[in-house]
């Protein structure tokens, strides 16, 4: 067994790292994958698991494995390093004396996630049984038969969105395709005319670069930031209360309807609910959308099988979901003294749990560099997640990405093909393409 | 093959009816309903994943 001196380690904390070419880093997490798979990255003084198995136990014990002390890499940052990058109310808490490291790290993770509101906190921060059931009242409104339900919306919105393209087209796809999609459709779900679902598409990004705030994040771009999530709280606490004044057919109303604990929802968890439909549901889809085409553009064989049997176009949404990641890693902290792969977790050590690498393990997938969309997913990839957090839009998204692939192969039989390289989302939390020039055939 | 449902243990989360929307479905309490208790032989290798994705570890096979 190679020892991890003898290797290259992957720079985790560092958005750089992420933009390099994707094979590149799936070799890096691989020869660690093998060498060091329960691996101690002194630099940013956590614990990377990269094996699916792994990941799989931290995923099924939540009472181990907590979310209250940090859920994403970048949670990890040096409070000093950050500090600045907070909401007020989280730099005062941030500062006040006797914050321990853990108790530092959950606070950052939180004022990350609120969307700069003081006493929100989301439910990706929480632990059973309280995030059970604060989880339950989304799974409830984006349940398998709501989703059935939005079947014909979705086939709509991407038949509009593909409206004008033509054999010849050459367009910059993300702009003008990707991130339209995904925002009408959660404009949809939470009742507000398709008009404004631009204006989710820039939140969105906002609460995504929130949630990622690294040390040398340039302060015009952090105030940017603050100032949209600023803009974006007041729409939301309009809709909020226009829709609990007069409920619609959509799903926040519905949300925004129901008891929590035999209460009425109060006014930030409904700030939450509504927050998290737009900022969970726009950016990522955008990210898995823009991947469909990368992946079928680079895999013509691939492209020519699916043309064959569009009866796999649902497998190859979850192929291109488990090799091209949307979420690179999560994170958890433990609650107590743990043994794994023959290493000693302590408690309060902070855990990342690199998806991106589970998605590669050998162990589980056969040829996983291959992108094969006749695969079959028996154990499930690690794309949306495992146990009690997993994504609770993660059926949503599987559905609008196979209308996707199924209306992309109606209109350009032939196909269409990358113009140079696509432009990397710099980020050590999500994967994605900022823009990509495709010419149809 | 029989599917073993345990609806203490269900909290909706809907994985089930991603890996077999033929085999789940949830109720109006948003728990898990089998379709099909009985599945074919056939369908072993889509209910063992659908078994294996549920987050709550609610459902099991007999047989």
């Amino acid at each position: 067994m190679a020892t991890s001196a003898t290797i290259e380690v992957p720079k985790f904390e560092c958005p750089e790292f992420y933009a390099r070419p994707l094979d590149d880093i799936r070799q890096a997490f691989a020869q660690l994958r093998r060498a060091d798979p329960v691996y101690w990255y002194e630099p940013g003084g956590f614990w990377v698991l990269l094996s699916h198995a792994d990941q799989r136990f931290v995923g099924t014990h939540p009472e181990i494995f907590s979310s209250r002390y940090g859920t994403t890499i970048s949670d990890a940052y040096d409070v000093a390093r950050v500090v600045d990058q907070m909401p007020t109310w989280a730099q005062e808490q941030l500062r006040a004396p006797g914050l321990s490291p853990v108790e530092a790290r959950g606070m950052i993770a939180r004022a990350k996630t609120s969307g700069g509101i003081p006493d929100l906190i989301n439910f990706t921060s929480m632990d059973p049984p309280e995030h059970s059931d604060v989880r339950r009242i989304l799974t409830k409104a984006l349940s398998q038969r709501v989703i059935r339900g939005l079947d014909e919306k979705i086939s709509q919105l991407v038949e509009d969105s593909l409206e004008g393209l033509e054999s010849g087209s050459v367009c910059e796809i993300v702009d003008e395709v990707t991130k339209g999609i995904p925002a009408r459709l959660m404009a949809h779900v939470v009742g507000v005319p398709e008009g404004d679902s631009d204006r989710f598409i820039g939140w969105a990004e906002a609460m995504q670069k929130a949630s990622v705030a690294t040390p040398t994040t340039d302060p015009t771009e952090v105030a940017r930031v603050s100032a949209a999530l600023e803009e974006m709280n007041v729409y939301i606490e309009e809709l909020v209360g226009a829709r609990q004044a007069e409920p619609g057919d959509d799903t926040l109303s519905k949300i925004l309807q129901t008891e929590y604990r035999g209460d009425p929802l109060s006014g930030t968890m409904a700030l939450m609910y509504a927050l998290d439909i737009i900022g969970g549901g726009t950016d990522t889809s955008t990210h898995l959308l823009s991947s469909i085409i990368l992946a079928l553009a680079s895999h013509p064989d691939q492209f020519e099988l699916l043309r064959e049997r569009p009866e796999l176009a649902q497998n190859a949404v979850d192929e291109t979901l488990r090799m091209y990641p949307i979420v690179w890693s999560v994170a958890r902290t433990a609650l107590e003294d743990v043994e794994l792969g023959g290493k000693t977790i302590k408690k309060h050590d902070f855990i990342v749990l690199m998806f991106a690498s589970g998605n590669q393990d050998e162990a589980i997938w056969t040829d996983p560099e291959t992108f094969d969309i006749t695969r079959t997913f028996d154990s499930g990839h690690q794309a949306f997640g495992w146990g009690i957090h997993t994504c609770p839009g993660a059926n949503l998204v599987r559905l609008e990405g196979r209308v996707f692939i199924e209306k992309l192969l109606a209109r350009f039989p032939k196909g269409w093909k990358i113009v140079g390289e696509p432009e990397p989302l710099t980020s050590a939390f999500i994967n994605g393409t900022t823009a990509m020039t495709v010419r149809f055939r | 093959m029989k599917v073993i449902a345990d609806r203490e243990k269900c909290d909706g989360y809907g994985a089930c009816m991603g890996a077999s929307p033929e085999m789940f479905d949830m109720d109006d309490d948003d728990l898990v309903v089998l379709l099909d208790a009985e599945p074919a032989e056939s369908k072993r290798a889509e209910v063992t994943r659908a078994v294996r994705v549920c987050p709550k570890s609610a459902l099991s096979i007999e047989g």
